[in-house]
């Protein structure tokens, strides 16, 4: 039976393609997550980067300022100091705390970014006047410390210092701009980032969704092809059983209807032929001895041709399993399988095998004679045993013999499959296995069921 | 001797009539084509031989012998068959049949049959008892056992013979000169010893042996 698209499995695969398309699919989601999180890394080390910096310069100015008020402190204490007229350690505390501010100017100078160079600049030119304001002082004698330094203070050092704080917090509040812009950029950046994400998100979903739409739409076609193939092949085989049962019953029928139109038909004829040649012999007197030979030879001819129909009868169907039962028929066949190959036969047959339907009697009856010819043919067996034994809903049949086996390799012949749809029929289990050490061995159960029940099922069965 | 004929082929029956009528010791007095017509007929006619085909529609030959056998004056029965199996042999000889003709020898053993069978004693085709012996002795091989026979003493062989011919015990007393209860003894004892368990046992022994044809 041809498929529609038979030639698409032959020449066209789909397995490869869908590899494909899942690879495809797997490698979109591993390169999407790994560029997210790449950017995303790059992104917190931005902010983080921001932050850092930020605090930094924080940090410097904040170092700026606190340096500022110390020398401011120094110069005071200095100022104050009118113990002595001079003050090394100050002015060493004083060149230390210059140092460190034009250190830190320096740094921040780096921190900064271009735009914020006047203001340093500025810073740097007011710092220097800060610092060159107190040279003099160190010259100063006690008395000018404590005539001018309140003076001083008041007129040189506040004014500066405030002058030098004001720049600091203006540096401060450009580096605060400088933060919220570069945030903003951050942000910008995080926007992008996010709607890059969504974007790869939304490929990735359509491309998923596309394959899965294919893969199901082609698996439903799929296995509603292999459904298809299943039923078709399951109503074959069930037609199949049934021709070949059909098979069997039709061959049953007609032996049957053959071994009767011989019986009946042929061979009573030939006894009647045989009668009325009897007559013309009688009839002859005696006399005519050419036609007593003629006459002895016709009834040799018509003994043969009578002993040749009678083989073929009992060969077709034996009568005594149609007059007396399978026993007889059993028995029968057994004594003729004997006379003919020589080979000792038991039969035990136990249970009541007359109670039998028709169609088991003819089922047991032909597996014996199949399973026997099999022997002879086959087995070079010595000994072949058959057991029959029938209870209220079994019927088991045992042939076994103690020749060559069976050789697995060898098919079944047409007489063991005929075997098989006999007993499958009857809803039985067939079974042939070789014996230890040597032999074969058939072994078949039939479920037994009365006529009676047989109506009852029917009847259940509507 | 007064004969009914059952046969259900015409040609068959014809041919039968036509070999009977040439013998003026039989008469024939009626025909059947079927096992009932022939019960019928034998009740109507009471003829003293029924010579029976074996396979008949409605009712086979040897259930039509068994049947006879409870009527009053039971008529003797020749089987006519096809079979030469001692399946149908043990049947025949069980209804109560005195003899069994293969259907093929009926032209020369129907007359000889019937002459036996008048004079109270059974016939069996040299064919069929031929197959039987054949078939005892292979067995016997088979089992390897040896035949009984000769272990009879000669007066067990007498009541052998006789009882397998078809007479009663009181018969063969008479026949043989004793009393009913010697024969009783010695029909026990060979049966015994022949390991045989019926009547109808004894007559296929018999014909196995050949000792009736």
């Amino acid at each position: 039976m041809q498929f529609p698209g038979s030639w698409q499995r032959r020449f066209f695969r789909t397995w490869p393609v869908a590899a494909a398309a899942l690879g495809g699919l797997l490698l979109l989601i591993y390169t999407s997550v790994a560029t997210t999180s790449r950017k995303a890394e790059e992104i917190y080390a931005q902010l983080d980067q921001l932050n850092t910096h930020h605090r930094q310069v924080e940090n410097k100015l904040r170092r700026l300022r606190g340096d500022v008020h110390l020398s401011g402190i120094y110069i005071r204490d200095y100022l104050l100091d009118t113990d002595r007229e001079e003050g090394p350690e100050y002015r060493q505390h004083l060149t230390e705390l210059r140092q460190n501010h034009a250190a830190t100017v320096k740094e921040l100078r780096a921190l900064l970014p271009p735009d914020a160079a006047p203001r340093m600049d500025n810073l740097q030119a007011e710092l220097d006047q800060y610092w060159q304001a107190f040279e003099p002082l160190f010259e100063w004698s006690l008395y000018e410390k404590i005539v001018r330094s309140a003076r001083f203070l008041r007129r040189e050092v506040l004014p500066r210092r405030e002058a030098v704080l004001a720049i600091t917090v203006d540096i401060e509040q450009l580096n605060n701009a400088n933060l919220a812009a570069q945030r903003a950029e951050v942000t910008r950046r995080l926007s992008g980032f996010r709607d890059d994400l969504d974007r790869r998100l939304w490929r990735t979903l359509l491309l998923g969704f596309v394959i899965a739409l294919v893969a199901v739409l082609r698996l439903r076609g799929l296995e509603r092809r292999s459904d298809l193939q299943r039923a078709h092949a399951e109503r074959a085989e069930h037609e199949m059983r049934l021709l070949s049962q059909q098979l069997v019953a039709t061959q049953e029928e007609e032996r049957k209807k053959l071994t009767r139109e011989l019986h009946d038909h042929v061979g009573q004829m030939l006894t009647a032929l045989r009668m009325e040649i009897g007559k013309a012999d009688r009839a002859r007197g005696g006399s005519d001895l050419v036609l007593g030979q003629a006459i002895g030879e016709a009834k040799r001819l018509l003994d043969t041709i009578l002993r040749s129909v009678r083989d073929l009868v009992m060969g077709l169907r034996p009568s005594m399993l149609d007059d007396f039962g399978l026993q007889p028929a059993l028995e029968w066949h057994v004594r003729d399988f004997r006379r003919r190959y020589a080979i000792p036969v038991g039969l035990s047959l136990g249970g009541d095998l007359d109670a039998l339907p028709d169609q088991y009697r003819t089922c047991v009856y032909r597996i014996v004679q199949e399973a026997l010819t099999n022997c002879a043919r086959h087995a070079h067996a010595n000994r072949i045993e058959i057991r029959v034994h029938v209870d209220a809903n079994t019927l088991d049949l045992l042939v076994s013999d103690d020749g060559a086996g069976i050789d697995p390799a060898r098919t079944r012949g047409v007489g063991l499959l005929g075997i098989e749809e006999r007993v499958r029929e009857l809803h039985g289990a067939f079974r042939i296995a070789s014996r230890q050490p040597h032999g074969t061995e058939l072994h078949v159960t039939l479920p037994v069921t009365t006529p009676i029940e047989e109506a009852e099922l029917a009847r259940a069965a509507g | 001797m007064r004969v009914l004929l059952a046969d259900d082929h015409s040609i068959v029956r014809r041919g039968m009539r036509a070999l009977l009528e040439t013998d003026d010791m039989v008469e024939v007095v009626a025909e059947a084509a079927d096992g009932l017509e022939a019960l019928r007929l034998c009740e109507e006619h009471h003829p003293d031989l029924l010579i029976l085909d074996v396979a008949m529609p409605k009712l086979n030959g040897i259930d039509v012998a068994a049947r006879t056998q409870k009527m009053q004056q039971a008529p003797r029965s020749i089987m006519l068959s096809m079979h030469l199996d001692e399946s149908y042999v043990m049947r025949a000889i069980n209804a109560g049949a005195r003899g069994y003709l293969l259907k093929d020898a009926t032209d020369e053993d129907l007359l000889p049959a019937i002459r036996a069978v008048a004079a109270g004693k059974s016939f069996f085709s040299p064919a069929v008892s031929g197959v039987l012996a054949e078939e005892y002795m292979q067995q016997l091989q088979e089992r390897g056992l040896t035949d009984s026979y000769d272990l009879l003493t000669d007066r067990e062989k007498e009541v052998l013979q006789a009882l397998a011919e078809g007479r009663a015990n009181k018969e063969v007393a008479v026949l043989l000169d004793v009393g009913v209860s010697t024969i009783e003894t010695h029909r026990a004892n060979l049966m015994q010893k022949l390991n045989l368990h019926s009547t109808a046992e004894i007559v296929l022994y018999a014909v196995r042996k050949r000792l009736i044809v």
